[in-house]
Parts: C-alpha cells; structure tokens; sequence
C-alpha cells in the first residue's frame, strides 16, 4: 500500500499494485482504527479529511493484516465557501458570478469549498495555487446556450504582428473554441478535488445536433488546460460533455486519480482524456465509459507540429478501466509534435472497438514520431480487435484524398509521419470478435517494430464483422488472427491465439519475423 | 452614384451573353444582396444566370475567357444556395473540372499548374467548390500557386506586388494588390480552416501584403496615394479586402478598420467625381456590401 497523493482534505492510495482496476481481492480498510467500507478497487480515494493531521490507514485481506501506511494531510490556509458569496445551488439561479468570485479572492493555499446543491454555471477560470474542493451531492450544470458562453480566441496575433498567442485547440489545431466548464490559462498548483461532478448537461442542450457544424466557435470541453502545471485532479465525475471530456495542453505534472468519466455510448466526439503536447501525465484509477476513445494522446496537426514540435510525452496509465468506446488507449490521430514513452499497465478493458489504436497519416510532418509506446499486463475482455496501427487514418476534412490513401511508395519528406516501436506484453485479451491486430503502416515508412510477448487472444463464438481501421480499402473482418502491412520487424514470443479463422498470421510488405 | 449602380444592375438584368457582364459585377451584386437583403440585386443575378443557363450555357473553350469563371463560378453557387436548382452546381462543376489541377496518385500534377492569372480569378471559386462537394484535394495546390505567387511577385521594397512585367514602379501601383488580396481573401473565406496549414499560409501571406500597403499611409491614415491613383477598380478591390479581411477577424480591427473605413470615405468622395463603367461598378458593389456588413457585425 502506498500514497500516490496527498491535499489538506483527501489522499489517494494505491491499493494493490499486482490488480488492474479492480484489485485481485477486496480489502477492509481502516482508518485511525476506524472501519471504512470494503474497497474492491487498486486505487482509491479518502475524502473528507482534517488539514494538517495524522492518519494511520490499516488494510486486511480477510481478517489478516496486510499492510499500514501513515501520512498527515497538508497544512491549509482558510476555507471560502461559495454559498457566502452568493451561490444557490438550486439548479435555476445563475451561480457563475458566486464561484467565480470565490475563486479569484481564494489566497494561495486556500481551498474553495462547493457544498452539495445543483449550481447552474457558465464556465469558470481557475487561478494558481488554491484547491477547488466539490463536497458530495455537489454537481455544477454547465449552461446549454452557446451564447452565454465566452470564445477562446484560437490564435491571436501578438501587437507587434510578428508572433502569436494560442488559446484554445480543436482537434490539433489553433481554432476558437468556447471556454471548457472548468478553464485554466497558464496557472500551477491547483488541486480540484472530488467527489461531485461536473456536468455538461449535453442531453438537454443542442451540443450534439450537427456536432461537425462549428456555430459560432467549436464545442466546450469540460475542463481544458493551456500553459499549465502541477495540476491534480481527484474524484470528480464528468459527465455528458459537449465534446472531450479533460483536454490538457501545452501543460507538465498533470495527475489524475479516481476519476470517473460518463458519456452516452452514441455521443459525439465524447473523448475521456485527450492530453495533447502535455508531458509528465499519470491517470491512476480512473473509469471510463464514453461515445468516443476513452483517452487519446495527441500533439497537434502540422501546422502546430512544425512551429512548436511539442511531443506528449511520459505518460504513464494504470490501474484505469476503459469501458465501451471506439478506442481503450488511442495515439493521434493528431501527434504532429510526436508521442513518446507511454506506459499503459495494469488496466481493463471492456466492449471497446479497438485496445490500443495508433492512427496517423501522411501529412502529419516530420516532427510527427510515435515511439516507445508499451502495454503491459492489460485485460480485454469483448474488445472487438485489441490492436491497431493505422498510419493512413482518414477521419479528416481532407484525409481521404489520394495523397493520404495511396497504397504506392511516395516520397519520403517534411510531411511524412514515423511510428516506431509499439510493444504488447502480458496482454490477455477474451471475446474478440475482428481480429488480434491489424497493422497498416506507409511504404515508403513502414511501421518500425512491432513486438507480442506473453499475450493471449481469444475469440467470442460469434463475433460480428468489424472495420479494424478507418482507412480506404480496409475491409471488415472476423475472427482473424495478426493482419500487418508495411511494417519492417514483428516478434512474437509465446503468443496464443484461440479461435482464429484461417491463418493466425497475415503479413505482406514486412520485413523481419519472428515467431517463438 | 446611384444612377451608375442602377444602370449596371439592368444592363445585367437584360444581359442573356455571359461575356459581356463582368464576374466582378455578379459578385458585387451578391455583396450588395448580402450586405443589404434587397432582392433587387439577388433578381439581376438569378435571372442572368437562368438566362445563359436555359439558353446559352456551355463552356467557351477560349481561355480568353478565364477571367469570367471565378466570378461566375461563386455565383452558380450562390444561386444553387438561393434556388436549390441543381443545375447551378452541374454548372459549376463543369467549370471545377475545367480547372481543378488535377493530381495522380503519385500527387504529380498532371495539367499544367494554374498560372498566375487563372490564381487571382480562379482560386476563391476552386476552393469553395472542393470545399463543399470535394475532398479538399485542391487546397495544397492553391496554397502552393499563392506561396510562389507571392514569392515571385511581391517587392517588400515597394509593398506591392508587381506581376505585370510591363509596369513600371510607381505605375497603376495598386493594380496587382487589389487582384492578389481579393483573391486571398475570397479563398481564406472559401476554406474549411480545420485544414489550418494551408488556410494559415495564406492568411499570413494576406497580412504581409497589407503591411506592404502600410508604407503608402500618409499621417492621417489614409492610403493617399490609392484614393487619387485613377486606377478606380483596383483601389476598390484593395478597400474590399481591407473591409473582409476586418470583418473576418484576420486583420486587427482597431489597427485596421479606421486605415480601411477612412481610405473608402476619402476614396468614394473623389470616386463621386468620376463616370464608372459596369466593371468599376461591380468592383464597388463588393466593397460597399463588405463595408456594410462589417458594419452590421460591429453593431
């Protein structure tokens, strides 16, 4: 047992650092001698702490001791409670104004407290070095009428006409966007700490209609980041968002612990977690289940990736669980500044389309490097094909013209993206229905290497015919084994694949195999 | 003033040739519908083009011609958006296939590239098209003809461009300006700008250009020396981009608008001395309309 984080109010502890979401065993918890109640998952939260105190927590798997951390909770410097500068938190009045107020007049160190109610707000800007604290029962109910909200100008040229200043991101790119629910701009040290929630109330506004159609600027995130650092964020629920749930960017130590993250299984564009030129990220403990991927790493398009050439990088994610949605872990289709050093490990998958989705495509640049990307010790269970490469990805305005599509060797230049070493180890992956993987590289940049150890696949009885990859000529399959083109080296190392209909095996346009 | 405007809005009206009315004249009037929502201008154009469509309409194969397309290209497909007659966008295909440059799978070209003339008219229109009906392929071609346009002909000593050879410094200095920012600034309208890459080249390209028209401000913000040139259409298509590039937030608005505002006022008073034809007619109509509906925004 360990702590992973500490505030004045709460801690997060990693439970059982052998579990994926949910831990092998249940444990009793006790806390200063105190029963809590049984905890099943790896990685959990205490609420409702006292600053500055010592607190001895006891775990017991059964009725024997396991293990015992202590940990004080950090000093805090005052408490301003929203409903003392005038929120209601009865879900019609317009409590923007109250909380924003609290949040600027909080001192560093403070904590701003929302107690439970319903509080009807457009979004709110956060400032450094405070806490926003969401008591139970506490639920802000972002505004559904676009004209209330504030645009985030995406690019703003500086007065000297010479340089910019980027505010806000759509989909890789500089574009105006409406302020996100929860909005930081160049702030540290902020903690926003659960258990309430943060609703986009998407379902009863007109985000979702015609959600391709930019009206008047593009849709709100839930809690967007620019120029930001040392930032947690613990036990929220976000729900029903406009379009991406947490969009952190340009921003380093970022954590997010125990979050939860709820979409409509039909909802558009409804990301979980999109970090894009971020780095330094852990996402321990968090639940997915959302209309879209359920985190997809990014890092621009190439305008962003030639100017700044920003990677996402140092990302670790573990102990999550990834429900529903197109993607588990996705890289791109954005990642013109590179992705680099992403550790999935310990997590669970369920009913997803795809396990791990890599897409790119031409055009991306040469800054566009995806490497070093490692799934260990991760559990699918339902996921339609665990792994995919997709270096000709085609869900852009122009991503289906013949420059993106061709299957002929084109010439190597500055727009030409690389995808490096994608790794797969420990990997048990039940019910699946496509295939084990499906690899699409570039020929004239194959995907670099690709390497299987220790995995198990097997497929559900009747598994349904699924596209794999969103390229032009990707047919839709089933129950196939490892499809690859254009990749140069492969390595499979006690693979099993149970139920696979032809060859387990299906290479073209590769280099080296191997196969032990 | 009025009497001109009214005179060239009939003669299209009554114009069934699409040779003989100028595309700047169908754009203007479609600015001036915009701008205004009198169904007057909207009437001319519907007409004349339902007029050379049911009688008259094919191609010429006279690149002579080439000049006419654009404009006629944007207003089939402001008349397909006005009538939802299919055979406006049929037309305006035919005019898109005429054009597009045309790329292999190996991205080579396989026509000639769009020269610098068939740039200025020719670019708004191909890029509105593909952004609507195609796959947005022609947009790296446009950026590309705009990039080595600009390369080739814009002197940053004099902040002009300079494509007709024949010109000497000093004369008709405007003429260039008003066809290259028109043409940047109707295709950055045209374009989907998710494609950011090739929109932001061309918006930097516009602005450079603007700057360029800095240097010939006298003290009191004013471009002087273009409201007494008597080269009348290029100075409106300059004052035209001026206003749309403000309107469509790529120019800096406090910076900008009082050089364009204070410019077109200086400029419609010596304009008021003067006889226009239909082509300085259409050309003023654009910049009127784009004038009005900056202001409509404003308010």
């Amino acid at each position: 047992m360990k702590c992973v984080f500490l505030s004045s109010r709460s801690c997060t502890v990693l439970l059982d650092a052998e579990g994926d979401y949910y831990a092998k065993a249940p444990r009793r918890l006790f806390l200063n001698g105190e029963e809590l109640p049984v905890e099943n998952r790896s990685v959990f939260s205490l609420f409702g702490l006292w600053p500055d105190t010592a607190y001895t927590l006891e775990a017991y798997l059964g009725d024997e001791k396991e293990s015992e951390i202590t940990f004080r909770t950090e000093k805090e410097f005052c408490t301003l409670n929203v409903k003392r500068f005038g929120a209601e938190g009865d879900g019609e009045k317009d409590d923007t104004n109250p909380i924003q107020a609290a949040i600027l007049s909080c001192p560093p160190g403070g904590r701003v407290l929302i107690p439970a109610g319903d509080y009807k707000t457009g979004p709110l800007f956060l400032k450094s070095h405070i806490s926003l604290e969401f008591k139970p029962g506490a639920r802000l109910a972002l505004k559904t009428d676009r004209t209330e909200f504030p645009i985030l100008p995406g690019m703003t040229r500086t007065t000297d006409e010479e340089g910019e200043y980027l505010l806000s991101s759509w989909e890789g790119n500089p574009l105006d966007a409406f302020a996100s629910a929860l909005t930081g701009i160049g702030v540290e040290d902020v903690k926003l700490i659960g258990p309430g929630v943060v609703d986009g109330c998407a379902p009863v506004g007109d985000w979702w209609v015609n959600p391709k159609i930019k009206k008047g600027a593009y849709r709100p995130r839930l809690f967007y980041l620019k120029d930001c650092k040392d930032i947690t964020v613990q036990g929220l629920t976000f729900r029903n968002s406009p379009a991406w749930n947490l969009h952190p960017t340009f921003s380093e130590n970022l954590s997010f612990l125990n979050v939860r993250v709820e979409a409509p299984a039909v909802s558009p564009n409804t990301d979980g977690f999109d970090p894009e030129s971020c780095k330094h990220i852990r996402m321990f403990g968090t639940k997915f289940s959302v209309g879209d991927d359920c985190i997809a790493i990014k890092a621009g398009k190439i305008y962003m990736g030639m100017k700044y050439h920003v990677p996402c990088q140092d990302i670790e994610i573990a102990w999550c669980c990834m429900l529903d949605g197109h993607g588990g872990v996705t890289v791109g289709s954005e990642m013109a500044g590179g992705v680099h050093n992403v550790r999935v490990h310990h997590c669970y998958m369920r009913g997803n389309d795809r396990g791990l989705r890599i897409k790119t495509r031409r055009g991306r640049g040469k800054y566009a490097v995806i490497d070093d990307i490692l799934f260990d010790h991760v559990r699918m269970e339902g996921v339609k094909a665990p792994l995919v490469v997709n270096a000709m990805y085609y869900c852009d305005p122009d991503g289906k013209t013949d420059y993106v599509q061709s299957r002929e060797k084109q010439p190597v230049d500055d727009t030409t993206p690389t995808v490096g070493s994608i790794r797969f180890e420990h990997v048990n992956a039940t019910g699946c229905e496509a295939c084990v993987g499906y690899i699409l590289g570039l020929p004239e940049r194959p995907v670099k290497e690709i390497l299987l150890k220790d995995c198990e696949f097997s497929f559900h009885p009747d598994g349904k015919f699924m596209v794999p990859a969103m390229a032009n000529g990707v047919e839709a399959c089933q129950r196939r084994g490892l499809i690859a083109r254009f990749v140069d080296s492969i390595s499979l190392t006690n693979v099993s694949m149970e139920g696979v209909e032809g060859e387990e095996l299906d290479f073209q346009d590769c280099g080296q195999v191997e196969n032990r | 003033m009025e009497e001109s405007r009214e005179a060239a809005v009939a003669a299209l009206l009554n114009s069934s040739l699409w040779e003989s009315v100028p595309g700047d004249m169908l754009k203007g009037c479609i600015a001036m519908y915009r701008a205004t929502g009198e169904e007057h201008y909207k009437t001319a154009v519907l007409l004349h083009l339902y007029s050379i469509l049911l009688t008259k309409w094919r191609l010429p194969s006279n690149h002579a011609w080439f000049s006419c397309y654009g404009g006629y290209g944007n207003a089939l497909l402001f008349a397909l958006d006005e009538t939802g007659d299919e055979r406006f966008q049929t037309a305006a295909g035919e005019i898109f296939e005429l054009f597009m440059p045309r790329i292999d799978p190996g991205d080579y070209l396989v026509r000639p590239y769009l020269d610098k003339s068939e740039v200025g008219s020719m670019a708004a229109f191909l890029t509105a098209y593909d952004t609507r009906f195609g796959k947005k392929q022609v947009y790296k071609e446009i950026a590309c003809r705009f990039s080595d346009a600009h390369r080739m002909f814009f002197v940053p000593d004099e902040g002009h461009y300079r494509i007709s050879e024949l010109r000497q410094p000093g004369e008709g200095a405007f003429s260039d300006d008003g066809v290259m920012l028109c043409a940047l600034i109707d295709t950055l309208e045209s374009m989907d700008m998710q494609i950011y890459e090739h929109w932001r080249l061309l918006a930097d390209q516009f602005l450079t250009a603007v700057q360029g028209l800095g240097r010939h401000m006298d003290r009191s913000g004013v471009l002087r020396s273009m409201v007494e040139a008597p080269d009348d259409i290029a100075s409106a298509r300059v004052l035209y981009a001026l206003h749309k590039g403000v309107r469509l937030k790529l120019l800096d608005e406090e910076k900008y608008l009082p050089i364009a505002a204070n410019t077109y006022a200086a400029w419609r008073k010596e304009l008021n001395e003067r006889t226009l034809c239909m082509n300085i007619e259409g050309v003023c109509m654009m910049a009127n309309g784009e004038m009005k509906m900056g202001e409509e925004k404003r308010k």
